[in-house]
């Protein structure tokens, strides 16, 4: 079989020798015009095929891609009628035990409330905790939110909710403090400052990190905090729908444990959604960086309860997505090689576009090259262009990549690849919901009583999120919303459960004559084979 | 533009060489070249279990498997080990919980109190049994020992790519639970023992202070267009 070594010799007279030469030269920044125009001609946000009008609910005439509309346009799996005792009753829900749903739950706790974890998988699996490169806050000298908030707009293409960026910058700082709370251990610099690394689309350098294990260790420090504190967890056992009062309010949730045929039923004050993203719904067939829980399931079951989404037409695919060999297609490289020097080049030996560009402009450049005839194809059929990581030594000294970047070194040694010698394939993967559920500043949605964190929501990020930007999210908006979630939950009492939401959105789907929906959420994406006899 | 086929890439194609996997009893042809996860689905096992990240750093498709070569058993990721003929591979049973509990914002002096939450951690025998079962091939007997003496730097560093599955946990014949007390090394050493934050303590004061409210008022107000001309100005 073609190893990816093999690619490489192949190619190798193109690339290694020019290596000195390319070493320090940054590619001409777009104009904004150009942005505009690369992304509107081969971002697949503006593949006009791909998407369709959603039929029913909030909002309904607004454009997703299909396979979203599908969902957002599912039954639910219960039937409205039955009977709702329930098996816990809580202050406070959280529905995903990632790094949003633990943070506010542990917040919660803090506060007082009763706080009870409810995940699909277990405690900790998440996107979060693949995350690489580092989270994102003001920090430095030079640097202040004000730069923050700039970088951040800049990249959302000025469409985020200002009030809700607002929060995120000017809470990064105190939020990454009570990580550091936790028992995260941010990287140090020789001299005990802490390290801070650049990431795309940013005018400072603002990201923290541990080396490129960022997501594993704030994930592994808020899991054992949780466990500790002794919040019950139920893993394995994802919601399938909220329950409300028949009068607007969000009351509690029903579980659908794996192995069970039985329902969980919990009673709750509050409700916070803290499920994450969409990636294992493969939008447009982009393979996805996600993790194997990511299919969305909150966006299905806050639109039937009637919470309305923003921004769920753009989502962000990540520029270096590994296409070969084909067992780690869709990992992703993290962003922060390119900062330290990693260059992309196309089949010529060619630089295509700035390294640092935002996500978007990057996906949407490595697309262009491969439409243009100026990718390398795979014996598998895949297309990609070259992320020539010996560039990190060669711009840095020798070794540094193997010190900043054990967790990438290690993926490739696995496959006989050493990266500090030869450039990798990749592609643009799905790896993020840029959108999602409207909250305002303190993590409320519009039904009362049901909270979001973290990549389930929207506004925050406008259109396309940077780099380093969702960690700080999870964390910000866990702690507020899991506060808020506890407060409200010393105001009021627990409400009546039904499911009339449930009901109507299946008369909805059935007057807009959505004739054989699916049922969601589907909860794991369907990769087995029929099993064979 | 072009699909991408995202499912599991099932090539049909003749000249791929297959090999004879054993699967919780099972022998099944599978083509070479793929990881044990991708041969469950191949061969028609649909898990919930087992399965998390698919990225190599969660730990939920550990898996216990030999190789005709030996009848030991290794420790591998299952989204990251390539089938080989002749492999034998199933589950490791899920990390076991932890029968230690502390409140990290109570830790005072996190070398001199290993022993209060971690009771049996001086209590290796040096079997090599945690190094060896390791997929992440971190040295865990040997951050272990820094461990016990009280060098919660080095053995944090080392235990960094640790993913938690917990074979080391399941493995030690003390059992210390080796996972958990790196992990306590860690995050005693980042709260208690490592150069405090300053820059972040420093910045988060000054937005309480309100130093920048201001500038961040007159930013918020701008229109989108004005909005845009500021961002771009003096762009590196």
């Amino acid at each position: 079989m073609t190893t990816l070594r093999h690619i490489f010799d192949v190619n190798a007279a193109r690339i290694v020798p020019t290596r000195e030469g390319r070493k320090g030269v940054r590619f001409s920044p777009l104009s904004p015009e150009e942005r505009e125009r690369l992304l509107s001609s081969f971002h697949p946000d503006y593949k006009a095929g791909a998407y369709r009008e959603i039929r029913v609910g909030p909002n309904k005439g607004d454009r997703t891609v299909s396979e979203l509309a599908d969902l957002l346009e599912s039954d639910s799996p219960l039937d409205p009628g039955m009977g709702l005792p329930p098996d816990h009753t809580t202050d406070l829900l959280v529905i995903g035990g990632g790094g949003a749903g633990c943070t506010a739950a542990l917040v919660a706790h803090r506060l007082g409330a009763r706080a009870m974890i409810a995940t699909k998988l277990r405690l900790g699996d998440s996107n979060t905790v693949m995350a690489e490169g580092g989270v994102q806050t003001a920090v430095g000298e030079d640097d202040s939110p004000v730069e923050h908030f700039k970088d951040a707009i800049r990249g959302g293409h000025y469409k985020n909710d200002r009030n809700l960026l607002r929060v995120l910058v000017e809470e990064g700082p105190e939020a990454m403090l009570w990580l550091c709370d936790q028992g995260v251990l941010f990287d140090r610099e020789p001299d005990g400052r802490l390290r801070v690394k650049s990431g795309g689309g940013t005018s400072r350098s603002r990201l923290l990190a541990c080396e490129d294990y960022t997501g594993l260790d704030i994930m592994r420090a808020l899991r054992e905090s949780v466990v500790h504190s002794g919040i019950p967890v139920l893993e394995y056992s994802p919601a399938v729908e909220l329950l409300s009062d028949g009068e607007g309010r969000c009351t509690g949730a029903v579980l659908q444990p794996f192995g069970s045929s039985r329902p969980v039923v919990i009673r709750a004050k509050a409700v916070l959604l803290a499920a994450g993203g969409i990636g294992r719904l493969h939008f447009q067939g982009f393979p996805t960086s996600n993790h194997f829980g990511a299919t969305g399931d909150a966006l299905v079951m806050a639109y039937r309860l009637g919470v309305g989404l923003v921004d769920i037409d753009t989502f962000q695919y990540h520029p270096t997505g590994v296409i070969y060999p084909g067992f780690l297609a869709g990992a992703l490289v993290t962003e922060g090689m390119r900062s330290m020097g990693a260059q992309l080049l196309n089949s010529r030996g060619g630089r295509f576009i700035d390294e640092m560009e935002t996500r978007d402009v990057v996906s949407a450049a490595i697309i262009r090259e491969c439409h243009h005839g100026r990718g390398i194809s795979t014996p598998s059929g895949k297309c990609g262009v070259w992320l020539d990581a010996p560039m990190i030594d060669v711009t840095n000294a020798p070794g540094t990549l193997a010190a900043r970047f054990p967790n990438m070194v290690r993926q490739f040694t696995r496959v006989d690849v050493d990266i500090s010698k030869q450039a990798i394939l990749v592609y643009p993967t799905l790896h993020y919901q840029n959108g999602g559920i409207r909250i305002d500043a303190s993590g409320e949605s519009a039904i009362p009583n049901l909270f979001a964190a973290g990549e389930a929501t929207g506004g925050i990020h406008g259109r396309n999120r940077l780099m380093g930007n969702s960690l700080l999210d999870v964390v910000v908006f866990g702690r507020r919303a899991g506060a808020a979630a506890a407060r409200r939950s010393r105001e009021i009492d627990h409400g009546r459960l039904s499911l009339d939401h449930a009901a109507q959105h299946r008369a909805a789907l059935k007057d807009a004559g959505v004739a054989q929906p699916l049922v969601g959420p589907i909860l794991v994406p369907t990769y087995a084979r029929p099993r064979a006899v | 533009m072009f699909r991408e086929d995202c499912r599991v890439k099932t090539p049909e194609d003749q000249d791929i060489p297959k090999v004879s996997v054993e699967i919780l009893g099972r022998t099944f042809q599978v083509p070479a070249g793929i990881t044990a996860v991708d041969a469950l689905w191949l061969t028609g096992h649909a898990l919930e279990r087992g399965v998390g990240c698919l990225g190599g750093v969660c730990g939920a498709c550990t898996m216990l498997y030999t190789t005709p070569e030996s009848m030991e058993f290794r420790v591998g990721l299952g989204c990251r080990t390539v089938v080989t003929d002749g492999m034998s591979f199933f589950p490791f049973p899920q990390r076991g919980r932890s029968r230690y509990r502390y409140d990290l914002s109570e830790v005072k002096d996190p070398a001199g109190e290993l022993l209060d939450h971690y009771d049996r951690a001086d209590k290796c025998r040096h079997c090599h049994g945690c190094t060896n079962v390791c997929p992440q091939k971190i040295q865990v007997e040997e951050a272990i020992e820094l461990a016990a003496k009280g060098e919660f730097e080095k053995a944090g560093e080392m235990f960094l790519p640790c993913v938690m599955c917990g074979a080391c946990f399941a493995e030690c014949p003390e059992e210390m639970e080796p996972n958990h007390i790196l992990l306590y090394a860690r995050r005693s050493f980042a709260l208690r023992l490592a150069h405090p934050p300053r820059e972040l303590e420093r910045m988060a004061q000054a937005i309480n202070e309100g130093k920048f409210a201001q500038v961040m008022e007159e930013i918020l107000a701008l229109s989108d267009e004005d909005l845009a001309a500021r961002c771009e100005e003096g762009r590196r």
